[in-house]
């Protein structure tokens, strides 16, 4: 694990980060990574107030850490430095604490879903939270399940099941799986898909406890509560991956964080952390490295659809290259085509501030064209908040790619 | 990662080169880069060989005959390997693939152009993009520079007196752009993106046409549209009346980006995966045999299997070569060994502008005649592994002005050797310049 701060002094300011930045490319609110990130960071100590707010408009796509060619991790400075700042400014603000809470706002919300989806999704709430909290009122917000996934495996008998026709026998595999906030409350159906998927393959899934992830409370700056609950996954996680359980998730920013944002964010070295982060994967690593080892059930059947893929920055800032490219690639029919855009300009919350959704749209906006003039009529992503912000900046559905395995498994979605 | 045949380590010039070459012989390429490489940081010309020897006082006027002459003369110079008609040969698909995206190259080995720098020297290159052609022809007639008032790192007077103090005519204006005075930040990429707006590149075409009338050509700033580069020049040209030329600006470069991006897009026409961000550190061997290479990820290394590999890393600036405090000089991706001096005292000669150069940017790989990186006593290191670009030993790109030569022709010829196209050290497959002559050519 490379030390943040150090690789500061690899940077050559050859300014190609600031050339692929996506939000330097459409708003002057945010200079660049080079002057936010690894100039800005000469400024500032622990004992004197931080030099420079501009760096709040960094969105965290991690674009800059993967064009830079001396291996500065800009990204990682620029988020502690935004930490620092609303230290400085006497703490984090209202909106950027609520914003990092999702598992709260499910939690919350989850017993009276319908309601609380009324309450939120209508014009006058949505007024209000512009006004008082500064969310933007047309930026896409998610909907509660009614029923959360934890729920629903729970009814299944909250244990791991023997797919009927699994080509491999149960045992082979072992996967602890984490749904993390969006496939809980949120998406549910993303999570019975990759159960099935995973089950119909042999692999023994079983649920374990687990709590956020972290990752909203460190891209909003707030530092202390996301340690909380980092510790809260070690301990959970940790004793898993000693009883032989990969981690695999559905969220790319979920698993990221297990890996490797949470660990050099918060500096934290420990051997629970280590092994957590070794042995994380994202649903298509995982089942891409299942094919490569020849123990994927390939007897997918045909979908005839055009799929308009985005792989997003979470997934990028993996380095794992694209997985579920690869997996689809597999399924007869099926016409994918990949976006090539830098980002959809969500950023997980970013693009749902007042001050910042028009940089988010316009961050977007090559991804958007791309999906329009693609003529396809689903799109895909392995992020949440990025499929809720193609289909609201394009009005075109967008599925999870291990969505369209299940499809091709013909694993019909029974919420049985 | 699924095995490849052809697993190549950098997207400089010559890791971009060496795909091209794997690809078109058929073979299935990943690309693996730690970032983007110094295809961004050149002016996005194709320099082949600009002064020889290094230092000379007169520039190169014919590179063909001259690189013919480097087979004999310096025989460990990588041009040396791939012989006049390997250069050639690579010039030539370089051509096809960026003019099949859209973005036409001038000139051939016959004869170097020589174009106005920012700081309005005038530099030797082969091959140039054709927005910057009519910049070659600076010795004939009146030249206007021109500037955009309010932006940095571009003084069309600093060029404008340059260019006259080496006896041609030459004037400068600054326009006036309230679009691009507004912008910040200012990178040329981001005005670049700025003039594909028709509205904006009205208001450039509105400032420039009255200074246009008794100038022979018009040179603005390498920023002159970005993914609709062609057609704002096109457009510019036709509404101000005389030929206008880009003229390079500090890195990173426009041009560059747009060498890179029409190579990326060509390259991903044919199925090439290209992944950046992905740094090689560590290689997996059999023997004398390279089965994969591994790269970092969030949390763990990644294997990525594949029968042949090409290492375009790239030199000290491009990050494949790196010197230690200690005095040691390593190659970064592979643990290769390294021709280089043996110590520290020997790296640099006590004056900074020195006529012979510093020794340390001649360090780097060694290969033998087919590319292949050898040790110390010329033994091949892998059988399945060939070296490209920057990373070899034995030339000073930057004083020979033959950066982006060495990377296409060594890249082009590793990467066809790759795919198990086997040619003969020294020699190449191809046929004369099929590309149209520069403009303004100094033969």
């Amino acid at each position: 694990m490379a030390d943040v701060e150090a690789t500061l002094d690899a940077c050559i300011k050859c300014n190609i980060c600031t050339s692929y930045c996506p939000p330097a490319q459409v708003t002057g609110a945010f200079p660049g990574p080079k002057y936010a990130g690894p100039q800005a960071q000469r400024f500032r100590s622990p004992r004197e107030p931080s030099p420079d707010a501009s760096v709040d408009y960094c969105n965290g796509c991690r674009v800059c850490n993967l064009v830079c060619p001396a291996g500065v991790k800009i990204a990682e400075l620029n988020a502690r430095a935004r930490a620092s700042l609303f230290r400085d400014r006497g703490g984090v603000p209202l909106r950027e604490r609520l914003l990092g809470r999702a598992e709260l706002l499910g939690r919350l919300a989850r017993p009276v879903a319908p309601v609380a989806n009324l309450l939120l999704h209508n014009a006058a709430s949505r007024w209000a939270a512009e006004v008082l909290l500064g969310i933007d009122r047309r930026a896409p917000l998610p909907r509660f399940a009614n029923r959360t996934f934890r729920e629903w495996f729970s009814r299944r008998g909250g244990r791991a099941r023997e797919a009927a026709g699994a080509r491999f026998t149960t045992g082979r595999r072992k996967v602890a799986y984490f749904h993390g906030c969006a496939a809980n409350y949120y998406e549910p159906h993303v999570g019975r898909a990759a159960l099935a998927v995973l089950e119909r393959n042999g692999v023994e899934v079983i649920v374990p406890e687990q709590v956020c992830c972290g990752l909203p409370m460190l891209s909003n700056g707030d530092f202390d509560p996301a340690r909380a609950c980092f510790q809260t996954n070690l301990r959970h996680l940790a004793p898993v991956v000693e009883a032989g359980y990969d981690i695999v998730g559905t969220s790319t920013s979920c698993t990221l964080t297990l890996k490797a944002e949470a660990r050099e964010l918060l500096g934290d070295d420990s051997e629970a952390a280590r092994l957590v982060g070794e042995h994380t994967y994202d649903v298509c690593e995982y089942l891409m490295a299942m094919h490569e080892a020849g123990e994927l059930d390939t007897g997918f059947e045909p979908l005839e659809l055009r799929v308009a893929y985005h792989p997003p920055c979470q997934l990028n800032a993996h380095r794992i290259g694209h997985p579920a490219t690869e997996l689809m690639a597999i399924i007869p029919g099926l016409e994918v085509e990949e976006s090539g855009a830098a980002c959809c300009g969500i950023a997980g919350t970013y693009g749902l501030k007042k001050e910042k959704y028009a940089v988010g749209m316009a961050v977007g906006r090559p991804l958007f064209d791309f999906v329009k003039d693609s003529g396809a009529t689903v799109a895909a992503c392995d992020s949440e908040t990025c499929r809720w912000q193609i289909t609201h900046a394009t009005g075109v559905r967008c599925l999870h790619p291990i969505e369209l395995l299940a499809r091709a498994y013909g694993l019909a979605d029974g919420q049985a | 990662m699924a095995s490849q045949d052809v697993v190549v380590v950098g997207a400089g010039p010559a890791g971009l080169a060496a795909a091209l070459g794997a690809a078109e012989a058929g073979a299935r390429v990943a690309v693996l880069a730690g970032g983007v490489g110094t295809t961004h940081l050149a002016a996005g010309t194709v320099d082949v060989l600009g002064y020889w020897p290094p230092g000379a006082a007169d520039p190169v006027k014919r590179p063909r005959e001259i690189v013919a002459r480097l087979v004999e003369e310096a025989p460990g110079h990588p041009y040396a390997l791939v012989g006049v008609a390997g250069v050639e040969e690579a010039l030539n698909a370089f051509g096809r693939a960026v003019a099949a995206q859209g973005l036409a190259y001038e000139g051939s080995l016959d004869a170097n152009q020589m174009l106005p720098t920012p700081a309005g020297a005038l530099k030797p290159t082969c091959l140039v993009p054709r927005a910057m052609a009519a910049g070659a022809a600076v010795a004939e007639g009146r030249t206007l520079i021109a500037g955009f008032a309010g932006t940095q790192d571009f003084y069309p007077g600093f060029v404008a007196a340059n260019l006259r103090a080496q006896g041609l005519d030459a004037g400068h204006v600054w326009l006036d752009v309230a679009a691009v005075r507004a912008r910040r930040p200012q990178t040329a990429v981001v005005l670049a993106s700025l003039l594909d707006d028709p509205a904006v590149l009205n208001e450039v075409i509105r400032a420039v046409r009255p200074h246009a009338s008794g100038v022979d050509r018009i040179g603005l700033p390498a920023v002159l549209g970005f993914r609709r580069h062609p057609e704002v020049v096109v457009r510019l040209e036709e509404a101000v009346g005389v030929p206008v030329f880009e003229v390079p600006t500090l890195p990173p470069s426009v041009p560059g980006f747009r060498l890179f991006e029409a190579l990326r897009r060509h390259l991903a026409a044919r199925r090439v995966r290209i992944t950046i961000g992905a740094e090689v550190v560590q290689a997996f061997a059999d023997g004398d045999r390279l089965v994969a290479v591994g790269t970092a990820t969030a949390s763990r290394v990644q294997r990525h299997p594949a029968a042949a590999f090409v290492l375009a890393t790239g030199g000290i600036l491009g990050g494949g070569i790196v010197t230690r405090p200690d005095g040691s000089v390593a190659e970064v991706a592979l643990g290769l060994p390294v021709s280089a001096p043996a110590a520290r005292e020997g790296w640099l000669r006590p004056q900074l502008m020195h006529p012979d150069g510093h020794p340390i940017y001649r360090a780097g790989v060694r290969v033998d005649g087919r590319l292949r990186p050898v040790t110390g006593e010329g033994q091949v290191v892998y059988g399945n592994v060939y070296a490209a670009g920057a990373v070899l030993a034995g030339t000073d790109l930057w004083r020979e002005k033959s950066h982006e030569g060495v990377s296409l022709a060594t890249g082009y010829r590793a990467g066809r050797a790759a795919a198990g196209k086997s040619v003969e050290p020294g020699s190449g497959e191809g046929s004369r310049a099929d590309l149209p002559t520069g403009r303004g050519g100094h033969g």
